[in-house]
């Protein structure tokens, strides 16, 4: 077991950073996508802007409070750290990135509860917090690397973490089309029935009543497999926190900052998907006792684990595949 | 039924309609960036650029790229980050995208790249990109933007002075703030733009 981790990281430590990287490191080139043109503003750029604008804000004020705590150890920098990680948290988690999108369609094509949601917007975060600490703990630290190769192994376990969620995703789509077969070949099976109260004995037209009446249920897990998946992406803001910290000999700090700061992306995170359960139940609710409530279900299914596919293949290939020249 | 179907469309759309669509969060660094067009007479010469960074990465090129770590910055120093940590930035031309008359520009080299700490303890580049072809004789609108479409980097003209002209007095530049632009995989961003005129004789 040992020999095999030790092969494992030995490996892992060896490979060239064939992901997207960093682009001051030598060798890496822009991303196939790496296209844009200028927009109108709208109402959503404007959101987008303001969220840039306070990331910025938040990072130099971080930066300039480590730099107060290393100088002084004070505790008023150490609370400002905290709660300003907090904050970051918070705006970063609504800025480009972490997991929204997945989790998001994540729920739309699974029917989970609220809690349930909760805890896998919560974990998420944590998760990603966690490997960014692990990464600088071993790579950082127990292994002295420049803080720049840091930053591009951690590239390769996001590309890693996008391959899985594509696998995620297909596996989704597959028992979400599947599903709806297996509720259709067991039609009859009691044990199917009894969930939902029909009174079977007292129907004769127990067929026709079943139809109208019976949502089926959309395949259960996953959601174990998604917090896996998605979690495996390192949190880049924390890597960089972490190295900074590292850098003022200030790693057990880093380490808080960046728990408290998952704790803020956590929230932003559950919100979304709490949100996206609500708006999942509406749905259900209002084609409840309607002719087209399977078709809804099954469009729900489909489309969230479709969407997952098709997002995670774009972050894949935009993160493999680099411009020519 | 028509409110239905509005709010399972509105569902299926949810993923796709939450600002920037991407999985991880961005940017990593920030660079505060001023202009200097150097220009002879009614002819473009080359783009000056200062480049600051914010602390934290700052932080990382100090602690892997200078002998000392403590903000002393030496000519070998300079030499290695300009090897390590800026000539590879050929690749995405300078994250530079300019105009002249509306015909992109390209660079031939980069001359008298140079590192300082500013009092901030913050890491400034400084270099000029020569143009390589001398753009059309009849020039007289130089459009110029600096931008990471990857979004790794968020550039933003520096507050104060961000741009200058060096040997022509009769160019006007202009600051244009916050231009949104669409990217394909990190959705809405912005950049800065400063738009520059000269009349030609």
């Amino acid at each position: 077991m040992r020999a095999i981790s030790s092969f494992l990281l030995t490996l892992f430590l060896t490979l060239p950073a064939w992901a997207q990287g960093n682009p001051f490191a030598t060798g890496s080139k822009p991303s196939a996508l790496a296209t844009s043109s200028e927009v109108d503003a709208g109402f959503f750029t404007r959101i987008a802007l303001a969220i840039a604008d306070w990331q910025r804000g938040l990072n130099q004020e971080i930066a300039a409070r480590f730099t107060d705590w290393q100088a002084g150890g004070s505790g008023t920098a150490l609370a400002l750290i905290l709660g300003l990680s907090f904050l970051y948290g918070v705006v970063h988690a609504a800025g480009p990135g972490h997991g929204k999108t997945v989790v998001a369609s994540y729920l739309v094509s699974r029917r989970e509860t609220v809690l349930r949601g909760l805890m896998i917007g919560s974990a998420i975060s944590l998760i990603q917090a966690l490997v960014a600490i692990i990464l600088v703990g071993i790579l950082g630290v127990a292994f002295s690397l420049a803080h720049l190769q840091v930053t591009d192994h951690a590239a390769t376990v996001e590309t890693v973490s996008y391959a899985l969620v594509l696998a995620l995703g297909l596996w989704l789509t597959w028992s979400a089309w599947k599903g709806h077969d297996h509720h259709h070949h067991h039609h009859g099976a009691d044990d199917y029935h009894g969930h939902h109260g029909h009174d079977h004995h007292h129907h004769h037209d127990h067929h026709h009543h079943h139809d109208h009446h019976h949502t089926p249920a959309p395949p259960r897990g996953g959601a174990l497999g998604l917090v896996l998946t998605a979690g495996l992406t390192p949190c880049a803001s924390a890597i960089i926190v972490m190295l900074f910290a590292l850098a003022l000999q200030a790693f057990w700090v880093g380490v808080v900052a960046v728990l408290v700061m998952a704790v803020g992306m956590a929230m932003t995170v559950s919100a979304i998907g709490i949100g996206t359960i609500y708006a999942r139940r509406l749905v259900t609710r209002v084609f409840a006792d309607r002719p087209g409530a399977e078709l809804v279900e099954k469009a729900m299914a489909l489309g969230g684990a479709l969407f997952l596919v098709v997002f995670a293949a774009l972050m894949l290939f935009g993160s493999t595949v680099r411009m020519a020249g | 039924m028509h409110r239905a179907v509005l709010a399972l469309i509105v569902l299926l759309l949810l993923p796709a309609m939450l600002p920037p669509t991407a999985a991880r969060a961005h940017p990593h660094v920030w660079i505060e960036h001023k202009l200097d067009l150097v220009m002879d007479g009614a002819t473009v010469r080359g783009l000056h650029l200062t480049w600051t960074f914010d602390e934290m990465y700052s932080s990382m090129i100090k602690e892997d790229y200078t002998a000392t770590k403590d903000g002393r910055i030496g000519p070998a120093d300079i030499k290695r980050i300009e090897r390590d940590a800026f000539s590879n930035l050929a690749n995405y031309n300078y994250f530079v995208e300019a105009t002249l008359d509306g015909n992109p520009v390209k660079f031939a080299k980069v001359e008298a790249f140079d590192v300082r700490v500013d009092p901030k303890g913050r890491l400034v580049y400084d270099f000029t990109l020569v143009i390589d072809k001398i753009g059309p004789r009849a020039a007289n609108e130089l459009k110029y933007a600096v931008f990471d479409p990857e979004y790794f980097i968020e550039f933003a003209l520096a507050a104060q002075s961000p741009a200058k002209v060096t040997g022509n007095p009769a160019v006007a530049c202009t600051p244009v703030r916050r231009v949104p632009r669409s990217s394909p995989q990190w959705g809405t961003l912005s950049s800065d733009r400063i738009d520059c005129r000269w009349s030609n004789p």
